[in-house]
């Protein structure tokens, strides 16, 4: 009998210290383009204003000192959960970005939701007809999905929905109709995606003799296919879901918010940078590093976890 | 009388075989291949056909793109009423000829692709190598940076990165380049470690070669069939990459055309004038989608020999 | 096997099996026709690709597409098979006839308990609840020769070597008490030490649960201890069947022949050549009109290549399909150890 539990924390810790590096570089990255270029002053003293009055307003907010002391400074506020001051809304960097955090998780959830659900049940579908009718037309429209660009399906829909059918918002938030068009322009690439490897997963296990062997015990298709093929198809649907997560978190949803005027994080980043605001272009980067080192970390635990070889040693 | 016997092989007495014949044997079968695929030689057509009116744009382009017209703005396409032949595709809110932007859009957009692949390419070659290689110490670190790249928010911080540095053509490209390299690396580590023990490579190291010559001689051609797929892959996914930083308004500036930048220009005018954003977003779809089938196709008619190991046939 | 009266437990009749591919219409099992008594052990000799797993994999139901039984008839414990529901299909896999696969460590589901495998036969046919299941699983695991049952019910696959994963499989297979036990090829995964253990717990199984046996293998000493009756195949065709003592005796069919020779023997005071049948298998997709065997045998004539023989009863219970006249003495090579080189 194997002993439990000597390989997981190790694989879990070398994870952990992974996500850290990977935020330090981050907001360093971020810290250094932003304060390298341009000059957020310019923005807010009139074209009249002289060189002087400029260097003062610099001084006054700390943009005059050697970079280094400004990150260290950055870093030491940012533990205590300061960080910075939106220089452009005149409230703290912090609060800007976490109110906008919520629209953003909501269209994001939706979205992968969506795509998860829909992919499960089309992709087993092909698998287990494969060749079939069913199958060609639902490899073509995820291939069709995966090539479209997002902002293209969200303008389309707009249009779509804008001559057609009446009752659903193509801009704003607030109701659920509002989550409809964004959710469905957002999912359409994952969807796709996640199809084609499900598909590909299950048809690949099909194959394989413990599903013969589970037939012939007895258990009818349906029985073998969800008690037994998908949890062993389920590890590289898993890691590619948590891709197709990531990806969304990490930037797939700015155009989609931009579209559709959707309050969230993403517009937020935009705005920002038309705006010179470092504080809160900084912010958002720590925020956007934060989610997606977190879900990669999920995905490495639920690996784990479904992989009995390491999780039972 | 004695019974027939077989003749006597020696059965270990295999053809060494060189990288050369190895690779040959595959192209010729893949040119077998081709034949039998029809979707697949229709999405080659296409993607052909992408390229070439890339390059030949100066040439075919009836209009300069960015000579505007105001007299002529919003004019639709031929077929439709109000418009008229000498602008086939219509004109946009600038009065510029939506045709002509196209095929120099296509340019564009394709020649950073391209180039942003390359870029790509080279660095995960050269990581990948060593990193299969050489293995060890080298292995592991280059297996990190490349997680920890991976794990990046890469297409928020391309955003930022683009909109606070003057966004030129060879940043884009850097941006795209490197934010892409991780892929490739894995791969051609994954078929640098196959191979490494492979006949050829050994005869290659009994001889005297150096690793540098091996890499270059022995090694490179094999992959280059699992590279060129790949390869194919990226360079749809970064179209797409490129057409959202120009939709942005962050990627290819006006009044240089691209097709990302076509749909952003053209966004407000979408209820009343649909060409100027359909085109040139069916056109990335197009594109795209025969990339992505060319690469699926390309991937069945090399992995085979791939799987096997040594030229079956 | 001597009296013609109880009705036989399976029955095969003129089964033909097809698998329709890219390069043609493979015939994998060609007017298959088998007799199986209850309690009794048969054995199916051949090399690969001549059909004896798509066989058994057809009388199961469980061809993969696009393969299909074309034709025939498979008779078990009096039903029809090949007319019943999907659904009456899963009750009688498991709980009327079980089957073994080649490689257990293939044919277990790595992502499940060792036994779960078991119980949930239990659970499906025998409508056992999960404390009756588990109780009868750790009985069966212990029926099978696995040592501390209770303690390792609940373990995972991957910490069974690949004998004990087979024995797993065997007591999975024999769980709800299957009249019928299809073992394909259980020991060719293994090691050597241990497939003598596998197929003597496979006879112990048989005399103990009274069990009809179906062993495939491509190995002719095998079936020579343990099986009452042995049937050749090959190229989807069976070519001979006798009960096993008269086929090892006097094998007449030219292809049992030269499996017999080309076999290796326990015996080894008498030296004998080892003489491997020349040529290869034929392509399935491309049969012929005539005997399959054809292009290989030294016995062949023009009737052999242009009509394929059907199958007849030679003596009581020897069935051979082959048109030239041949016995071990006739045959120009001796056919088993003990007799002299020539």
């Amino acid at each position: 009998m194997a002993s439990s539990s000597r390989a997981l924390p190790a694989f879990l810790l070398r994870r952990a210290l992974h996500s850290v590096v990977v935020i330090v570089a981050a907001v360093v990255l971020v810290f250094m383009v932003t304060h390298v270029v341009g000059d957020p002053v310019q923005l807010l003293l009139p074209l009249e204003a002289t060189e002087e009055q400029r260097d003062q307003m610099r001084d006054s907010f700390g943009l005059n000192d050697p970079v280094l002391t400004q990150f260290g400074r950055f870093v030491g506020d940012a533990l205590q959960g300061d960080l910075g001051e939106s220089l452009w809304q005149r409230r703290p960097a912090a609060e800007v970005v976490l109110e906008r955090l919520p629209a953003t998780l909501l269209l994001v959830a939706s979205a992968f939701s969506v795509s998860l659900i829909a992919a499960l049940v089309l992709g087993t579908l092909a698998a287990l007809r494969p060749g079939s009718f069913a199958d060609k037309l639902i490899t073509t429209t995820s291939l069709v999905g995966v090539s479209i660009p997002n902002f293209f399906l969200a303008l389309m829909l707009v249009l779509l929905v804008a001559v057609n059918v009446k009752g659903l918002p193509t801009a704003g938030y607030g109701t659920w109709q509002h989550l409809v068009l964004p959710t469905l322009a957002l999912a359409a690439l994952s969807t796709g995606r996640i199809t084609q490897i499900v598909r590909s997963s299950v048809i690949d296990e099909m194959s394989k003799p413990y599903v013969t062997a589970a037939r012939a015990r007895g258990a009818s298709m349906a029985r073998t296919v969800t008690r037994h093929v998908l949890k062993n198809a389920a590890i590289p649907i898993v890691t590619l879901s948590g891709w197709e997560l990531v990806r969304m978190l990490a930037g797939y949803m700015v155009p989609v918010e931009a579209v559709f005027s959707w309050p969230g994080v993403g517009l937020l980043a935009i705005d920002a940078v038309e705006q010179f605001d470092f504080a809160v272009i900084q912010a958002v980067v720590l925020l956007v590093a934060i989610m997606v080192v977190t879900v990669n970390f999920v995905i490495e635990l639920l690996y784990a976890w479904l992989n009995p070889r390491i999780r039972f040693g | 009388m004695t019974a027939v016997t077989p003749e006597p092989t020696s059965p270990g007495l295999e053809r060494v075989i060189d990288a050369a014949e190895y690779r040959d044997r595959r192209l010729a079968r893949a040119g077998r291949m081709v034949r039998s695929e029809k979707l697949a030689i229709a999405a080659l057509l296409t993607s052909g056909f992408m390229i070439l009116i890339a390059i030949a744009a100066p040439v075919i382009a009836p209009h300069d793109p960015a000579a505007q017209d105001i007299l002529q703005r919003l004019r639709p396409p031929a077929w439709s009423e109000g418009g008229d032949w000498s602008h086939v595709l219509g004109t946009d809110q600038l009065g510029r000829d939506v045709l002509s932007r196209l095929l120099y859009g296509a340019r564009m957009s394709l020649f950073i692709a391209f180039a942003s692949v390359l870029v790509a390419v080279s660095i995960g070659v050269v990581m990948g190598m060593l990193s299969g290689y050489i293995g060890r110490w080298v292995d592991s670190v280059i297996m990190e940076l490349a997680d920890i790249f991976a794990s990046f928010p890469g297409i928020l911080v391309a955003i930022i990165v683009l909109s606070v540095f003057n966004p030129s053509i060879w940043l884009i490209i850097a941006v795209l380049g490197i934010e892409g390299w991780m892929i490739q690396a894995r791969m051609v580590r994954g078929q640098v470690k196959a191979l490494r023990e492979t006949e050829f490579v050994e005869a290659a190291r009994a001889v005297g070669a150096g690793p540098v010559r091996i890499m270059r001689k022995q090694l490179l051609p094999n992959i280059m069939a699992a590279l060129l797929t790949l390869a194919v892959l990226e360079l749809a996914r970064l179209i797409i990459a490129e057409s959202i930083l120009s939709f942005l308004g962050l990627g290819v500036q006006s009044p240089d055309s691209s097709w990302g930048l076509m749909i952003g220009e053209g966004r407000d005018y979408i209820t009343t004038a649909w060409w100027v954003v359909a085109f040139p977003g069916l056109a990335i779809v197009l594109t795209v989608l025969s990339l992505n089938l060319v690469s699926s196709w390309l991937r069945t008619a090399t992995d085979p020999f791939l799987r096997h190991g040594k030229g079956a046939s | 096997m001597t009296e013609p009266t109880a009705a036989p437990l399976l029955e095969i009749s003129h089964l033909n099996t097809v698998f329709p591919t890219r390069s043609g219409l493979v015939r994998a099992v060609n007017d298959v026709s088998l007799r199986l008594d209850r309690g009794r052990a048969l054995g199916i000799v051949g090399e690969s690709g001549s059909g004896k797993s798509v066989t058994m994999l057809s009388v199961l139901r469980l061809l993969s597409p696009p393969g299909r039984v074309e034709s025939g008839s498979v008779r078990f414990d009096g039903r029809e098979l090949l007319e019943l529901s999907e659904r009456e299909m899963t009750r009688v896999r498991g709980a009327g006839i079980g089957l073994i696969l080649q490689d257990p460590m293939r044919s277990i589901n790595p992502t499940r308990r060792v036994g779960d495998h078991i119980a949930e036969g239990l659970r499906l046919h025998l409508k056992l609840n999960r404390r009756q299941a588990r109780a009868r699983t750790i009985e069966y695991l212990g029926m099978v020769g696995i040592p501390r049952p209770a303690e390792r019910v609940d373990d995972y696959p991957h910490q069974f070597s690949g004998g004990m994963q087979q024995r797993v499989m065997i007591a999975a297979a024999i769980a709800c008490e299957p009249e019928l036990l299809i073992a394909d090829e259980p020991t060719t995964a293994l090691d050597v030490t241990i497939q003598a253990q596998i197929l003597r717990l496979i006879d112990n199984l048989r005399t103990e649960l009274g069990v009809a046996v179906i062993l495939i293998t491509h190995d002719v000493a095998v079936v020579g201890s343990f099986c009452d009756e042995v049937a050749v195949m090959y190229a989807g065709h069976v070519v001979e069947q006798a009960p096993s003592r008269t086929l090892f005796t006097d094998p007449r069919h030219p292809y049992t022949l030269g499996l017999l020779r080309s076999a290796p023997e326990d015996d080894t005071s008498e030296r004998r050549r080892l003489v491997p049948i020349p040529g290869m298998p034929p392509d399935l997709a491309r049969l012929g009109d005539g005997c399959p065997f054809a292009p290989r045998c030294e016995f062949a004539d023009d009737r052999c290549t242009s009509s394929s023989p059907m199958l007849r009863e030679l003596e009581h219970d020897h069935w051979l399909s082959c048109w030239a006249d041949v016995t071990a003495e006739t045959a120009r090579v001796p056919a088993a150890a003990g007799q002299e080189e020539t």
